[in-house]
């Protein structure tokens, strides 16, 4: 199945903003997280289809083909 | 000990600067900043007075860390009952101001007493004086602090002052200080122009001393090693607090049109991304360069250009300059609030929030509840002087802000902030804010940590006195919010805004952290939990300040569009903000009564009289 994949506040981090992402059938967000090969240094957020997804709650959820996910950084206001 | 134990009190109707010892006790108590201004102002002005009166008084204070060398420590506040809220204000700034005035050899500086014609605050050093500002009357904050250093022949001088929003009365005026830092809500500068104060202009050589220094430095030592390769750190550098801009769209929390909306089609216009962007006008981006306060290792701040072609650029040359660019809530307020995708615009309005010291949060939020109010036809061109306010139109931004700076046409009612501005007009509901201080850029519907925060904040709808935001971007779930709201109101009022540093340094460094560093910068025995206390006794003097200035908890509560209108779009497209279930737990988590009144166990336990 193919996802796409939108990254906020992370494209200097991996130098790319959208792309489309092919999962193995039944993959999780923790799956894709994997797949986007970011850095461990801190905790993500996501968004599938602009629902948040807990942290917690990422393995047991299971995207399927077409979901748009939002990634980014635990940004803080200022 | 890195207070210098000096407070100088000048007396604006006797003309008089006068330099006083510090209350250790106090300062034990409070720490700093934000905790010991507020201790001084309950203690010296009854809560019951007009913001305006001169009864009322005006504090700068710095925090035992500003001035000295931990990474950030270049903040200072300025603490007073709020012009625009009447409610307990207190505003924190950067720049390089507050670790001059500390550098000077003063923890603060109160002001008192009405002028009976302009002034300004001149220190070098220990000598303080008060000199005429006639001329200085009527002129913008650039202006200002150009004409001061010529005429003391300094430019190393840092000055705060108000533009012409304080001279006349914007109840959001705020202080503006090294050109474009602001201590920007609740109308501290607003209370300053009513003391006809123009400006403080300083000079400090005197350097800040330490308790333990060879402790010190090992202290900032460790905590630089924390807080240099935080991700959190060089994302701030790269992308300032501007890339919330497309979270909080994306997650359908973005105030968009006077809250009627939460998510902003025209968001990729003015995001993070759109300033890196060459023009077609110049070829040159909107972002020039970043730039950062005293002491700091982040660089958060944002230069920025106008398009030289842009319609807003032919009301003055001050405007082709570089200067202060956009931050996530001026982008939120002057843009998706007021529904304006125009960069140039936004950029403009910002340049004369700056250049004139106007809040842009509460600016551009009051222009949104007009334009309400014009597209439903409770105004018309009759009483905006035939400027048509449809949200989304650039030429009326441009037009009101500096109308509003100015004190001129229907700017004149822009500038009573948005609450007084709905009564006005018969039509409170169009307030979106708290205590009448106007939201920041997070909707309460898809936030509910946000929404409590902004229900329960001291000086009315705040975003920095809590961090509800991992707790709100994770889950919707209820479950342990107020108690994520009250541990962070605490932690924010002593480490962030009354510790003299930064508030960005959090996700790095934690409360031992900056406890470490006030140990060995202060002595006495500071602690994480210490500070955690601390902020609970700050959180509590301020609640006690508001009562006695008539709020209630009728008062902890959210414009009814947020209660009862379900949001339209989002993760939240459906739903309201369940304050009802928050705020009794709330409530209970802080030790207060139902009616919000903090029990008298609750003020034993916390050493306040």
């Amino acid at each position: 199945m193919r996802v796409s994949v939108e990254l906020i506040a992370l494209a200097k981090v991996t130098g790319r903003r959208h792309s489309c992402v092919e999962l193995a059938d039944g993959a999780t967000p923790d799956d894709l997280l994997t797949v986007l090969d970011l850095p461990d240094d801190e905790p993500y957020m996501t968004l599938i289809n602009g629902l948040s997804v807990a942290p917690g709650l990422r393995a047991a959820t299971r995207l399927v083909d077409g979901d748009k996910v939002i990634v980014f950084p635990p940004l803080k206001g200022g | 000990m890195s207070w210098t134990g000096n407070i100088l009190r000048v007396d604006l109707d006797a003309g008089t600067c006068v330099s006083e010892p510090l209350n250790s006790d106090w300062a034990a108590l409070y720490l700093g900043q934000r905790g010991l201004a507020t201790k001084y102002i309950c203690e010296e002005v009854d809560p019951a007075v007009d913001p305006l009166d001169p009864a009322n008084k005006l504090i700068f204070a710095s925090g035992p860390l500003t001035g000295t060398m931990s990474a950030t420590g270049g903040r200072y506040s300025v603490v007073t009952k709020g012009a625009l809220t009447g409610a307990i204000a207190c505003s924190n700034s950067g720049g390089k101001f507050g670790a001059e005035f500390k550098r000077a050899g003063w923890d603060m500086i109160i002001i008192e007493g009405r002028a009976t014609s302009p002034v300004y605050l001149h220190i070098e050093d220990g000598d303080a004086t008060l000199l005429p500002a006639n001329d200085l009357w009527g002129t913008s904050v650039w202006d200002c602090e150009a004409t001061i250093r010529a005429r003391h022949q300094d430019p190393q001088l840092k000055i705060a002052s108000i533009g012409r929003a304080g001279e006349c009365g914007v109840r959001y005026a705020c202080v503006i200080n090294d050109h474009d830092r602001a201590a920007g809500r609740s109308g501290v500068g607003a209370v300053m122009g009513a003391k006809q104060l123009k400006a403080i202009a300083v000079r400090g050589t005197r350097g800040v001393q330490v308790h333990d220094p060879k402790a010190f430095m090992a202290a900032i030592k460790a905590a630089r090693a924390k807080l240099d390769p935080n991700p959190n750190r060089k994302r701030l550098g790269d992308v300032g607090t501007h890339a919330m801009l497309d979270v909080i769209n994306a997650f359908g929390g973005l105030p968009t049109r006077n809250n009627r909306d939460v998510v902003f089609e025209g968001v990729h216009k003015i995001n993070a991304a759109a300033v890196k962007v060459s023009r077609p006008g110049d070829g040159r981006p909107n972002l020039v360069s970043t730039k950062a306060c005293f002491a700091c290792t982040i660089a958060c701040g944002r230069v920025a250009t106008i398009d030289p072609d842009h319609f807003t650029v032919a009301g003055g040359t001050e405007y082709k300059h570089a200067s202060g660019g956009l931050e996530f809530e001026s982008a939120y307020a002057l843009g998706s609030m007021v529904g304006v995708d125009d960069l140039d615009a936004v950029t403009y309005a910002n340049f004369v929030c700056n250049e004139q010291g106007m809040d842009t949060i509460s600016f551009g939020a009051t222009l949104s509840a007009a334009m309400e109010l014009y597209e439903t036809g409770v105004i018309t061109d009759t009483e905006t002087g035939g400027v048509a306010l449809n949200f989304g139109s650039a030429e009326a931004l441009a037009s009101m802000v500096q109308l509003t700076a100015k004190g001129e046409g229907f700017g004149i009612d822009i500038g009573l902030g948005a609450k007084r501005l709905g009564e006005k007009y018969g039509h409170p509901e169009v307030f979106m804010g708290v205590k009448g201080q106007e939201f920041a850029g997070y909707d309460g519907r898809a936030m509910p940590g946000m929404a409590l925060a902004y229900a329960t904040s001291n000086r009315g709808a705040c975003h920095l006195r809590a961090s509800p935001y991992a707790s709100d971007f994770a889950t919707s779930d209820l479950e342990g919010k107020a108690a994520i709201v009250a541990a962070t109101q605490d932690e924010r009022a002593s480490t962030h805004d009354s510790a003299g540093i930064c508030m960005f340094t959090a996700g790095a460094l934690d409360l031992d952290d900056i406890a470490g560093q006030l140990e060995a910068a202060c002595g006495g025995g500071w602690t994480g939990e210490r500070l955690r206390e601390t902020g609970e006794r700050i959180w509590n003097l301020e609640r006690l300040f508001n009562l006695g200035a008539g709020f209630t908890a009728a008062d902890d509560t959210l414009p009814d569009r947020i209660l009862k209108e379900p949001a339209n779009a989002g993760s939240a497209k459906g739903k309201t903000a369940e304050l009802g279930r928050l705020l009794p737990e709330y409530y209970q988590v802080r030790g207060w009564d139902e009616n919000g009144v903090p029990t008298a166990e609750t003020l034993n336990r916390l050493g306040i009289e």
